[in-house]
């Protein structure tokens, strides 16, 4: 039965609006009206009068009511009925001629969910009892609220005990009482007009509070359903592990990357800002890394949709600070405003139906759709201030004390006056110089005497430069949402778009984001339903102008050509530098043999980026009956991001390559060109006129099909059956595109004037000046998912899958996959002992053993050929060479991992307390490392499946309802989370460099990523760093691509251990405080690697500095290396710089990465619903946000320095201190 | 309920199907090879990229201890002292032998990819060339590694004697077994590639000739190989393929162009395709290149640069002038290019382009042959054209060889060079090679071709340092097999005594 009385309902309708306005006690009166039973009474009735009253009658679609009107007209009966219970009984015809009342009765009512009976002398009309069994075993009292999303009770809502007529409406309040058998578990039908219709189980609960969303699609509950994005299944049928989070619990204020709004949410999901930058992807780990060279990145899918990456980033570069960074979060063209929840999906039973991809955990998103009834338009807008760093938040010299390093260095012999104008960096000193030997209108710029010298430095002493100040910005940042959503019984919509600004919050950086999603969904019949969606985005954004970084492997370092992040420029630039003369005008130093002013060169060398996303999907649902169904799913996405790096004629950059001042200048300048037919002539520009224009496009063309048929039944009330059976089909083409142009004049035109000599350079260094490069991926799948639930008590779910990819090479042996799963759930508070445990409301235990894969980084099932050029000194030895990148490997297959998982839910106290936990072990086997070989077969190091890993981990998370009264309440949310990996199978070892740079590496009995430390032995008698070599020797002498590294000091992980939040929120009336933290130990971190051998008169230099050794025996007081003199320098030749680096390596420059950090602290308001009403407005809210306030525990070492960020330089900035005002409309 | 079964079953079969040609599409831009000018183009690399004369110069008698002024280096230092090699890095034995089975890896490929594209069993006309090409740097590849990590060739030993492992197929298994098989079995091996090789070798297959095995490069080895077998008359059969009646002409110019040019310009033509004296050349990675020969600890001093290059036994001063100020001393031979990781990076790979085959050894092993078969008055011509371009002031008068004047110089008595070939030698022919071995140690001389000599010829090496000690490496010391890399060891593969 599930009647849909239209009239009725409407009335429902009008009656709920003004409940929606707040002013509820007003409508208690009409409560004693609303369900009023009526009598009419006859005493001289009895049966037999009933038996010989006869009727005669011709009714066509008419009500009960109408009968029993007709048969009372005819008759003398009188009839007892409650309204309600048979308003919903219409449709009724009926021919009778002077037939009893008895018989037309059991006629008509037959085919009702009515019946009758005689009690003393009234028919009583009631609904059709239950079933015999049922009877027996007596009833009991269901009672509870159902209330929507909003929390706002709903009155009307119709509950039905699923297979009989067994039904009431809740009241005025939304309270009702339902009488259903003792024992056994029923299914309730709840279901309301313009909300989602729900199935729920009830065992043996008294009472029963149900929330509703507003959605027109059916199982799509939060307590009852888990959408894995294949399928939306019972939780009775689920025994995975899987964590759901409503949009507006994850929804951090402030933060526009989706990505971001994990952190501290979810028990398992470690979320590491390894850069704030817009579009920067985070380090999302579930459960730990997974793979120790493949992909660790979860599995983002959207709607059902695998979002696939434009590019692919590795978690080591995810921290480089290169443009590409900047496309490599997927999730950043999405509007969270569009968002309606997040299922993380962590165990191998929750991913099993992604197979083979889903070795690293899947979040899915699930969009908003429309709901049926009036139309609502939402509104909600954010505004965002990030504010400046500061100086006291880190702890650089200032420009009194830098001078004073300076001065020493001067002593030292370096920053001489000859030597500083044919240097490659300068700043004071150089100007001072420059000063000197400029003679204008009769004068020198400055007297080269020791006294004004001294005077002219003094000036710079109190310079102070607050480069923060400079280059940074209280900058606000806009988040504009609209969304239109409505619909009808056959058709639905949602539509929104949303725009994005930020001003940036350094002078270098902006961006733009428009985004758009339009959703409809269509019953064409009963049967079928078809859905279409547009999901787009655009993004234009400007930052600092920047290369790729390069690692030095024989010093041990990473460069930048041209660095001008922001952040590093402030953190690493002396105070002493002034970026404007007196004047007013720019102040110029010199940085590559050319002049440079950082405000200057930001105007003249930046990056714009645009990345366009569009997605089209298509849905279609086809019920073959009420057991049976068909789904399909169909989508293309196509992503196309430029960057286009412009470096103007006056940018340091093209200045650098012009710069030749002099003989040893022109020598000493790597920019500059010699050809190398002509040693004996002097080097030259290759850029006479103009500057570059450096393109990179990307573009991801990607297709996915999908065909899933399930099957669902309940067969003899208590056998919960879903089959499901589906194929899918990806293809992903990716395109990635660079250019680089020679001599483009901006300011003629765009005029490009290339220097052949430029083009010369390039084809004998090797380097093309453009390149194009494309990957394909080719994905096939099939899958089976069966589950069975046995009352809901006990649940057996099984997955298995077979996946074939290309990506493995074109042999056939090696690509196609199975994986499988098997889990098990026990609803212990089921069990007749527990049943009556009043205080335990909930207890279930879930596990979960399958095998899930990922695939390898590793390409070669079959041999791989790569062309290229080889480097020879002339064009007529230059060849085309096809070089054996890969040999085969017949072995090749998938990194692979079981995974056993044990968990539990438990709900206390009427669920105020409910807990949620999960042990798991995963032994990750076949995954790919690097192995040497006898080198024999021509490759030395060859990347195969020889490498194991296992990990454990515990999860954790708590919600307590700590008080709960009328107008206040207080929850708490904390999650846990532990995680520890070690490799157990790896062949080959990193090098010293390798294992103590700060993105560490990954060695056998370690963790996936470790971090090394070179053993510090102390100062010298002169100041130098020592440290120990293999043999316990004192050494200054650290080669960087050493494999002896036995003696390497292991630190520790450079990953969390321990991840996780804690949020308490208070709400009392309007108000609602949210107090979130995040937290995060166990790991280690390299400090920023700030000691060098030779510094210039630009450099900044940390506090620690103070404290640097100055004189003999300082070494035994201090193990800050000195500055070191210009003799000493050169008699080590440039030895002394790999020393200097080794130090940035070894122990002393490690810190504990633990913190807690106060993410976020937000206050907001509800609008009184009263004041609205009067301006026609449905829902208001005001909430101000802090995010990012500031850290309650981090270790002292790291002086500052952001424990999650990397500061490699590029386009990478910390996550910001904010703070958020944003306003929501609902109208 | 069935008919959605069937229809579901009948679409599962056809997606199967259809699936796997679905998934045949390459998932990057790797190439195919599906032409001649591919299997070409895998050749390009079928040359060791790795050098082996950096180490080998240490370990021979060219090298000596400069005292603790020079520029301390563990592959130098290692190698002076005959020590296992602690570096695996660049200009090490080990990334040696690793270059060596990567180009012979190359080669097997490029072979493989003939063998497949064959029509009616037959190598197509333009594959040709690149199968000769592919059998004689697999040889090459091979006998290097043969000669530095086994005994000479004996053949009374040979048998015997622990080879290197001779691979002539691609390898498919991530790891594979190899067996080091005997010195013989490599040589049996060697001469079957040599000679099917030869008949293919085609020097119109390629734009530039000299960084490919050309006639004359494959012949000059052939006869290289032939000369540690014995077997002399081959030697000149291979030999007189290559020179021309006037071999002088086409030596490196050492007294007419290179004296006109500076070092910047001589170091570059030294290694230059263009050069006519160079048979082939191949790029590879190293740091053993001008201004490194002279800065190494445990290289030439001045003393033994005075005895090496000491006026020659036809009273000329050589023509091989030192360079750099004591202790840094070297003399012009090869320069340098650099592969870099970004244009304008400070950071590369210093690569040279080494001359693997000269027109110079084509002449010494013509002269050594020569003396073998008792065609004396031949080897002394063609001394006579070599010294014409090595000696100051050459007067081909005053100058000529004749044996008198070589006896002078190079009787056993004089100096004991100990030459001990498995072959034997009369008196006269032991005056001529001790020349030759002389005359070779002054061409070659930061080559490493002289470690080749001291292995060939079973002579002893005696190395000098600055605190007066000195140590000896015997005629048959173990040392003078390189040590089995260590990993090819932990992968089974025997290693050398010690």
């Amino acid at each position: 039965m599930n009647p849909k009385p239209y009239k009725s309902m409407k009335k429902m309708l009008l009656l709920r609006i003004p409940i929606f306005g707040g002013i509820r006690k007003k409508w208690l009166f009409a409560m004693k009206n609303f369900i009023l039973l009526f009598f009419v009474f006859s005493l001289n009735l009895n049966a037999n009068i009933m038996s010989q009253a006869r009727v005669s009658l011709n009714l066509s679609d008419v009500s009960v009511k109408t009968l029993i009107n007709e048969i009372e007209s005819q008759t003398e009966l009188g009839f007892l009925y409650n309204l309600n219970e048979i308003k919903e009984v219409n449709h009724i015809s009926v021919e009778a001629n002077e037939e009893t009342v008895k018989e037309l009765l059991d006629r008509v009512l037959e085919k009702t969910s009515l019946t009758y009976e005689l009690d003393r002398n009234v028919i009583v009309i009631k609904p059709n009892p239950l079933p015999v069994k049922s009877q027996q075993e007596g009833k009991r009292k269901l009672t509870g609220t159902i209330t929507d999303d909003t929390k706002v009770t709903l009155p009307g809502v119709s509950i039905v005990v699923k297979g009989t007529s067994n039904g009431v409406s809740t009241d005025f309040d939304g309270n009702f009482t339902l009488e259903i058998p003792e024992s056994g578990s029923v299914s309730l039908l709840v279901s309301f007009i313009g909300m989602e219709s729900q199935e729920i189980v009830v065992t043996n609960q008294e009472r029963l509070d149900i929330v509703m969303s507003g959605s027109s699609e059916q199982l799509n509950e939060v307590t009852v359903v888990v959408s894995t994005g294949y399928q939306k299944i019972d939780r009775k049928l689920f025994a995975g592990s899987a964590t759901k989070l409503n949009a507006e619990d994850a929804k951090v204020a402030g933060l526009s990357d989706v990505g971001r709004m994990m952190e501290g949410k979810v028990a398992g999901v470690s979320v590491q800002n390894v850069s704030g930058t817009f579009g920067a992807a985070p380090k999302i780990r579930v459960r730990g890394a997974s793979s120790i060279y493949g992909d660790t990145k979860p599995l983002w899918v959207v709607d059902g949709v695998v979002l696939e990456d434009v590019i692919d980033v590795s978690p080591d570069q995810l921290s480089s600070g290169d443009v590409s960074t900047l496309i490599s979060s997927s999730v950043a063209g999405l509007n969270a405003e569009d968002i309606a929840d997040f299922q993380i999906l962590k165990d191998a039973s929750a991913t099993a139906l992604y197979g083979a991809r889903a070795m690293n955990g899947v979040i899915n998103i699930t969009t908003k759709k429309g709901v049926v009834g009036k139309s609502k338009i939402n509104v909600t807008s954010e505004y965002t201030i990030k504010t400046k760093p500061n100086y006291g938040q880190y702890d650089i010299l200032n420009s009194q004390d830098q001078m004073s390093v300076f001065r020493e260095m001067e002593r030292k012999q370096w920053l001489g006056h000859a030597e500083m104008m044919r240097s490659k960096d300068g700043g004071v000193y150089f100007q001072m110089y420059d000063a000197i030997n400029s003679y204008n209108n009769g004068s020198y710029g400055l007297m080269n005497t020791p006294q004004a010298r001294a005077e002219y430095l003094e000036k710079y002493e109190k310079a102070n430069t607050d480069w923060f100040d400079l280059l940074f910005r209280n900058s606000l940042m806009q988040n504009h949402s609209v969304s239109l959503s409505g619909g009808s019984e056959t058709a639905n919509f949602y539509v929104s778009s949303s725009f994005l600004h930020d001003d940036g919050w350094t002078i270098a950086d902006e961006v733009d984001r428009y985004t758009i999603n339009m959703k409809g969904n269509f019953k064409l019949s009963d049967k079928l339903s078809v859905g279409m969606s547009t999901k787009g985005s655009f993004r234009e954004q400007k930052a600092p102008g920047t290369f790729s970084r390069t690692s030095d492997a024989i010093n041990g370092d990473y460069s930048r050509e041209f660095d001008i992040n922001p952040f590093s420029y402030a953190l690493n630039t002396s105070r002493t530098i002034v970026p404007y003369a007196e004047d007013g005008s720019y102040r110029y130093n010199r940085m590559n043999f050319a002049k440079f002013n950082i405000l200057d060169e930001f105007k003249n060398n930046y990056i714009d980026l645009n990345v366009l996303d569009l997605s089209i999907q298509g849905d279609l649902d086809y019920q073959f009956n009420k057991h049976l169904s068909y789904k399909f799913v169909g989508n293309m996405r196509y992503v196309k991001s430029t960057s286009v790096h412009k470096m103007l004629e006056n940018s340091n950059v093209a200045n650098a390559y012009r710069a030749a001042d002099d003989a040893t200048i022109e020598d000493a300048n790597k920019y500059l060109y010699t050809d190398p037919e002509k040693p004996n002539e002097r080097p030259i520009s290759t850029l006479e006129k103009g500057g570059f224009y450096n393109r990179e496009d990307n573009m991801l063309k990607n297709f996915y099909f999908r065909n899933v048929i399930n099957y669902n039944n309940t067969f003899k009330e208590k056998h919960l059956v879903n089959v499901l059976l589906g194929q899918e089909v990806r293809s992903a083409d990716r395109e990635a595109t660079g250019f680089d142009g020679y001599g483009i004049q901006y300011d003629k035109g765009n005029t490009v004037f290339t220097d052949p000599n430029m083009i010369k350079k390039l084809s004998q260094a090797g380097f093309p000046y453009f390149g194009t490069s494309n990957s394909h991926d080719r994905f096939v799948a099939f899958f089976a998912n069966m589950a069975y639930s046995l009352s809901g008590k006990y649940t057996l779910n099984t997955t298995v899958r077979v996946d074939g990819s290309n990506r493995l090479g074109d042999s056939k042996d090696s690509r196609w996959l199975p994986t499988w799963n098997v889990s098990g759930k026990w609803n212990a508070k089921e069990e007749d002992f527990l049943t009556n445990v009043e205080w335990l409301s909930h207890l279930s235990f879930r596990a979960t053993y399958g095998l899930t894969a990922s695939m390898g980084p590793a390409t070669n099932s079959k041999a791989v050929f790569r062309s290229g050029i080889t480097v020879a000194p002339f064009p007529n030895e230059v060849q085309n060479g096809l070089r054996v990148a890969n040999l085969m490997n017949s072995e090749l297959t998938w990194e692979k991992q079981y995974e056993t998982n044990i968990g539990f839910d438990l709900g206390l106290f009427n669920n105020r307390v409910s807990i949620s936990s999960d042990f798991y072990m995963r032994n990750g086997f076949d995954l790919i490392a690097a192995i040497k070989t006898s080198g024999i077969g021509g490759e030395l190091w060859k990347l195969a499946n020889y490498a194991d890993m296992e990990s454990k981990g515990f999860e954790f998370s708590l919600n307590t309802k700590n008080i709960e009264m009328s107008d206040f309440s207080w929850n708490t949310n904390l999650t846990f989370a532990y995680n520890k990996n070690e490799i157990t199978k790896l062949y080959g070892q990193p090098n010293i460099l390798g294992l103590t740079k700060a993105e560490g590496a990954a060695t056998l009995g370690g963790s996936v990523r470790g971090l090394f430390s070179i053993p510090f032995a102390g100062l010298d008698d002169r100041g130098l760093p020592t440290f120990y070599d293999n043999n316990g020797n004192v050494t200054k002498d650290i080669y960087f691509q050493d494999t002896d590294v036995d003696h390497l000091k292991y630190e520790g992980s450079i990953d969390p251990k321990i991840t996780g939040g804690i949020s308490n929120r208070f709400e009392y009336k309007n108000l609602s405080l949210n107090v979130f933290c995040t937290y995060s130990f166990g790991n280690v971190i390299r400090l920023y690697p700030s000691f060098h051998a030779k510094y210039s008169d630009l450099d900044a230099m940390p506090q620690d500095m103070k404290n640097r050794w100055m004189k003999a025996g300082d070494e035994n007081i201090t193990n800050i290396p000195t500055i070191v003199s210009k003799r000493i320098y050169e008699e080590f030749g440039t030895g002394l710089e790999s020393t200097y680096n080794a130090y940035n390596y070894s122990d002393q420059r490690v810190a504990k990465g633990d913190f807690i950090r106060l993410k976020e602290l937000s206050l907001s308001y509800n609008l009184p619903k009263k004041m609205l009403n009067k301006v026609g407005i449905g829902n208001a809210s005001i909430k101000a946000a802090g995010t990012n306030l500031f850290l309650l525990h981090s270790d002292k070492a790291l002086n500052g320095q952001d424990p999650e960020f990397f500061g490699n330089g590029g386009v990478a900035l910390p996550v910001s201190r904010q703070y958020t005002l944003s306003l929501k409309l609902n109208l | 309920m069935r008919n959605y079964i069937n229809i579901l079953i009948g679409t599962c079969l056809l997606a199967f199907t259809s699936c796997n040609s679905f998934l045949d599409e390459m998932p990057d831009d790797r190439t195919v090879i599906d032409s001649p000018e591919k299997i070409g183009e895998l050749l390009t690399h079928a040359y060791p990229n790795q050098n082996h004369q950096m180490f080998c110069y240490a370990m021979s008698d060219n090298a000596t201890d400069k005292g603790k002024s020079g520029r301390k280096n563990e592959i130098n230092s290692d190698a002076y002292n005959w020590l296992d090699f602690r570096l695996t890095s660049q200009d090490t034995p080990d990334s040696y032998w690793t270059g060596c089975y990567s180009a012979i890896k190359q080669a097997n490929h490029a072979l493989d990819a003939i063998e497949k594209s064959k029509i009616n069993g037959e190598i197509t006309e333009e594959a040709k060339p690149f199968y000769g090409e592919a059998l004689i740097a697999r040889a090459y590849c091979h006998f290097m590694l043969v000669n530095l990590w086994a005994p000479t060739y004996n053949p009374t030993t040979a048998k015997t004697d622990l080879g290197i492992p001779y691979v002539t197929q691609p390898e498919t298994n991530v790891l594979t077994t190899y067996k080091r098989g005997t010195v013989a079995q490599v040589y049996e091996n060697l001469e079957k590639d040599i000679i099917e090789g030869l008949k293919y070798i085609d020097d119109k297959a390629y734009t530039n000739k000299v960084l490919h095995w050309n006639q004359k490069a494959a012949h000059t080895f052939a006869a290289r190989f032939y000369s540690l077998k014995g077997e002399f008359d081959k030697v000149l059969e291979h030999i007189n393929r290559v020179l021309s009646s006037n071999p002088a002409e086409s030596l490196r110019d050492l007294t007419g162009n290179y004296s006109s040019m500076d070092i910047n310009e001589a170091i570059i033509q030294w290694g230059r395709t263009s050069e006519k004296a160079n048979l082939l050349v191949t790029p590879q990675y190293s740091s053993w290149f001008v201004y490194f020969h002279g800065s190494y600890q445990y290289a030439m001093s001045i003393e033994s640069h005075k005895f090496i290059f000491r006026k020659s036994f036809v009273d000329a001063e050589w023509i091989w002038d030192l360079y750099g100020g004591d202790p840094d001393i070297f003399f012009v031979k090869w320069g340098y290019h650099t592969e870099k990781t970004g244009l304008n990076s400070d950071i590369g790979y210093y690569m040279i382009m080494n001359v693997l085959v000269d027109m110079e050894e084509a002449l010494f092993l013509r002269m050594e042959a020569n003396t073998m078969l008792k065609n004396y008055e031949a080897t002394c011509t063609d001394m006579d054209f070599y010294l014409s371009k090595r000696l100051k002031g050459y007067n081909s008068v005053t100058h000529k060889v004749d044996f008198t004047k070589m006896e002078k110089e190079y009787k056993e008595s004089n100096y004991k060079y100990g030459l001990n070939p498995f072959y034997t030698l009369d008196d006269t022919q032991r005056v001529y090679m001790n020349c030759l071995y002389d005359l070779r140690r002054k061409e070659y001389y930061y080559t490493g071709m002289r470690w080749f000599d001291h292995k060939r010829f079973n002579t002893q090496v005696r190395h000098y340092f600055a605190d007066g000690s000195e140590s000896l490496l015997s005629d048959k010391d173990p040392r003078k097999q390189l040590q089995i890399p260590q990993n090819a060891q932990s992968q089974g593969i025997e290693a050398n005594p010690r």
